[in-house]
């Protein structure tokens, strides 16, 4: 097993070795041959080939001046707008280095800025042009204000098939000599719901142990919320022990330390198959969990808004037990 | 003229004179005589008169320390206590017999943090002399990093009796004759409070020889008082109104952030009917959305709405709330986000490393690359050594993933500012 971190060490180097992404590659390409391209906004969850695709396409289009008229700025950690008028104007005014038709400055996680730097970025986007070409990067559109999303040429990534995520984990395992079990593929693959670095990262994770990869090993490594635990909280609620359901719910989020999301995103699969439960009371909660899924992505806080649909489980399986 | 106040004329000379918190003054003593002051600060916390400040005081009186004291009036960034402890700490003829009160810690930094809270840290550190905070709260997130180096004594609000007996003997020694249920009624109203108590006693007294009750409940209003957690929210449970359940929030000595949390862990205790905790966190997560949206827009007239939300959740209850609550719990998220600052910057900086290598923002790195990495060093330390070393961190960093521990001093100064 290698000592990297594999999802860099099997990151695409070109647009060529992209796994998918057929479409958005082949018009890449185009840009490649042409030696030019629009502003792009890529947008799309996590661990969907969008850095990777930036890069790609930078390096293909630069070729050896690469380093010279390339930068990648994480907008996450430079969101403001003191970032635009410094850095990002700063090179995008410079003179191009010979030998490259523009430069390129990719803008990560750019939905992060504040509204205030994105307006400052309209300009110098128009503005320069003609020197540099940015790509824009996105987990959120509706988070980028709209004449930036105008200036671009837009490509949505969405979460990654699952044959192609497949496809690479057994590509990699091979590679590295890991006995990776078909159920523990299924398991990498359900737990990282179409992004292809969770898989990656999953995969090296478990691979750590030096066991065979089964489907129990995977869950039980990642401490994630297994459908078990999941599925106990939810019927303790529902069979009228809120106190309980809460401990189960601060066991899953304090001692297991799993996401808030990974909570949420396996009790909605446990409230479609769950037995017992009248087709209103199934709907009352599909729309309770899609709301909280929403509040916690505007960021409120997941404890109270878990509670939150506790009791709602609590009450509506109250009603039927006197 | 300007009468000296009662409050320092009859201040207590003695641990022994302070009225009430035996166990307090008890842990007190033990923590000096037994040693334990080598390993942590005394941190005296509570409302406020009680006699923290005082306690402190006398202790160093009783046992012939000479105090060198730091109040919230005065500068004590880290260059006063520098000059003030630190230069001479290991100079054990000029350092003989001394003892360090930091009063109000909590105060000082919400106002000027200029490095103080590293330099205290670094006082209780050299073990060269007992230190004493003293502040309202225990758990004031502002103070997160002096936990760790503090040995917690509670100071409660004094009895009625405590505070009776100190008021009268106050008026024997000013030649006052004093209607025993006046003073009753000056020391119902200070709410276990003695500072304010005197003060009452000595407003009143102004210009009389004699104190009756009629004057009390004419002359003496009552306070806001700060309320602690458990008050606040036994007040909270039983408001029946909008503007009650506001002023027990408004009133308490915890911030609003915090009592929202202690809430959510709480109300339910509270309930017994499953449509009252449906209502009541149903209004609850809608306060918690509000204070995100003002925070997220910066639109800070939105916080009104949290506010009357969060004021709204005892009424939401139609069966009402019980009074009475056993056995409440301090929050658990905050609990477990209360990572000290310093540990958040070490592990910030460290994932910065990280975020470049692996195109990702510092967040990211954190929440993508971190954990697979704990995993790895736990199931196989060898191989996730490497790992986290092809990632560009130092093998101090590493431990840290693993233990959870800050490298020792020594070999990494304090890094704040
Ligand atoms: N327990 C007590 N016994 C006797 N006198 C007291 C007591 N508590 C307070 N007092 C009186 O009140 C005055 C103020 O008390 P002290 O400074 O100790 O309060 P504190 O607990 O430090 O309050 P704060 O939190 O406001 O600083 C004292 O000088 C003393 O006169
Ligand atoms: N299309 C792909 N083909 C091969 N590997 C991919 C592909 N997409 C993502 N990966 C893997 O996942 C990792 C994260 O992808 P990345 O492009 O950084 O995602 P994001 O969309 O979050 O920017 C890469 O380092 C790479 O290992
Ligand atoms: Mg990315
Ligand atoms: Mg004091």
């Amino acid at each position: 097993m290698s000592l990297e971190i594999w999802v860099e060490k099997y990151r695409p180097k070109t647009l060529d070795e992209i796994v998918d992404r057929e479409e958005i590659v082949a018009r890449l390409k185009e840009f490649v041959e042409n030696k030019t391209m629009p502003h792009l906004l890529f947008a799309g969850p996590p661990g969907t080939t969008k850095t990777t695709a930036a890069l790609c396409l930078a390096r293909d289009m630069l070729g050896k001046h690469f380093s010279d008229a390339f930068l990648e700025l994480n907008a996450s950690d430079a969101r403001g707008i003191d970032v635009v008028r410094g850095r990002i104007k700063n090179f995008a005014e410079a003179k191009i280095p010979s030998g490259v038709p523009f430069k390129i400055l990719v803008l990560d996680e750019a939905d992060n800025m504040t509204s205030d730097a994105q307006q400052a970025l309209r300009r110098t986007m128009e503005k320069y042009t003609r020197t540099c070409r940015f790509i824009l990067i996105c987990n959120y559109l509706g988070k980028i204000i709209e004449p930036i999303q105008s200036r671009c040429a837009l490509f949505r990534f969405p979460p990654m098939e699952k044959k192609y995520v497949e496809l690479m984990l057994r590509r990699i395992a091979e590679n590295e000599n890991v006995d990776l079990r078909d159920d523990g593929l299924e398991a990498i693959i359900e737990v990282s719901q179409g992004d292809m670095r969770k898989a990656i990262n999953t995969l090296q994770a478990v691979a750590a142990f030096e066991k065979p990869i089964t489907y129990d090993l995977v869950y039980d490594v990642l401490g994630k919320a297994s459908p078990v635990e999941v599925k106990q909280m939810i019927e303790t609620a529902y069979k009228g022990n809120f106190e309980e359901a809460r401990r189960l719910l601060n066991s899953l989020l304090y001692e297991k330390g799993i996401a808030p999301s990974d909570i949420i995103a396996e009790a909605y699969s446990q409230i479609l198959r769950m037995d017992g439960i009248p087709h209103e009371d199934r709907i009352k909660l599909i729309k309770a969990l899609g709301e909280i899924d929403y509040r916690l992505v505007e960021g409120s806080s997941p404890d109270i808004q878990l509670n939150m649909f506790l009791a709602e489980l609590y009450l509506l399986g109250r009603k039927y037990s006197v | 003229m300007c009468p000296v106040p009662w409050t320092i004329k009859y201040a207590p000379k003695r641990l022994a004179e302070v009225y009430g918190n035996d166990k307090a003054k008890e842990e007190l003593k033990n923590w000096l005589l037994k040693g334990l002051w080598r390993e942590k600060a005394a941190f005296l916390y509570g409302p406020p008169g009680v006699g923290k400040t005082s306690a402190a005081i006398c202790i160093a009186r009783d046992f012939g320390f000479f105090l060198i004291e730091f109040s919230a009036s005065e500068s004590r960034d880290a260059e006063v206590i520098r000059k003030k402890i630190l230069d001479h700490v290991h100079d054990s003829t000029l350092f003989g017999k001394r003892m360090v009160l930091f009063d109000d810690v909590d105060i000082v930094f919400s106002k000027f943090d200029t490095g103080a809270l590293p330099a205290i840290i670094e006082v209780i550190k050299s073990k060269r002399v007992p230190v004493v905070l003293t502040a309202a709260n225990f758990y004031d997130p502002k103070l997160v990093p002096l936990r760790r180096y503090s040995y917690p004594i509670e100071f409660k609000r004094l009895s009625m009796r405590d505070i009776v007996r100190n008021l009268e003997r106050i008026c024997r020694l000013e030649g006052i004759e004093c209607d025993p249920m006046a003073l009753r009624e000056i020391a119902k109203r200070a709410y276990g409070d003695m500072r304010s108590a005197i003060n009452d006693l000595q407003f009143i007294a102004a210009g009389r020889r004699k104190v009756t009750v009629d004057d009390v409940k004419a002359l003496v209003a009552y306070r806001n008082r700060e309320l602690n957690i458990f008050e606040t929210l036994g007040r909270f449970f039983k408001a029946d109104s909008i503007p009650r359940a506001m002023a027990a929030l408004t009133n308490s000595m915890v911030e609003f952030d915090l009592l929202i949390k202690w809430v959510n862990e709480n109300v339910w205790r509270a309930l017994n009917d499953p449509s009252d905790i449906k209502n009541v966190y149903d209004v609850l997560s809608w306060a918690d959305i509000y204070g995100k949206r003002a925070n997220a827009t910066q639109a800070w007239h939105l916080m009104k709405y949290m506010m009357a939300l969060t004021a709204s959740v005892p009424l939401a209850a139609r069966k009402g709330l019980k009074s009475f609550v056993r056995g409440m719990t301090f929050p658990l998220s905050v609990k477990m986000a209360s990572l000290t600052k310093e540990k958040r910057d070490y592990l910030e900086n460290m994932c910065r490393k990280i975020a470049r290598k692996c195109h990702l923002s510092t967040k990211g790195a954190m929440r993508d690359i971190v954990p697979y990495l704990k995993i790895m060093l736990e199931a196989n330390p060898k191989y996730g050594r490497k790992v986290a070393r092809s990632l560009g961190l130092s093998s101090e960093e590493i431990n840290f993933l693993v233990t959870g521990r800050l490298p020792r001093e020594g070999s990494r100064r304090l890094e704040y500012r």
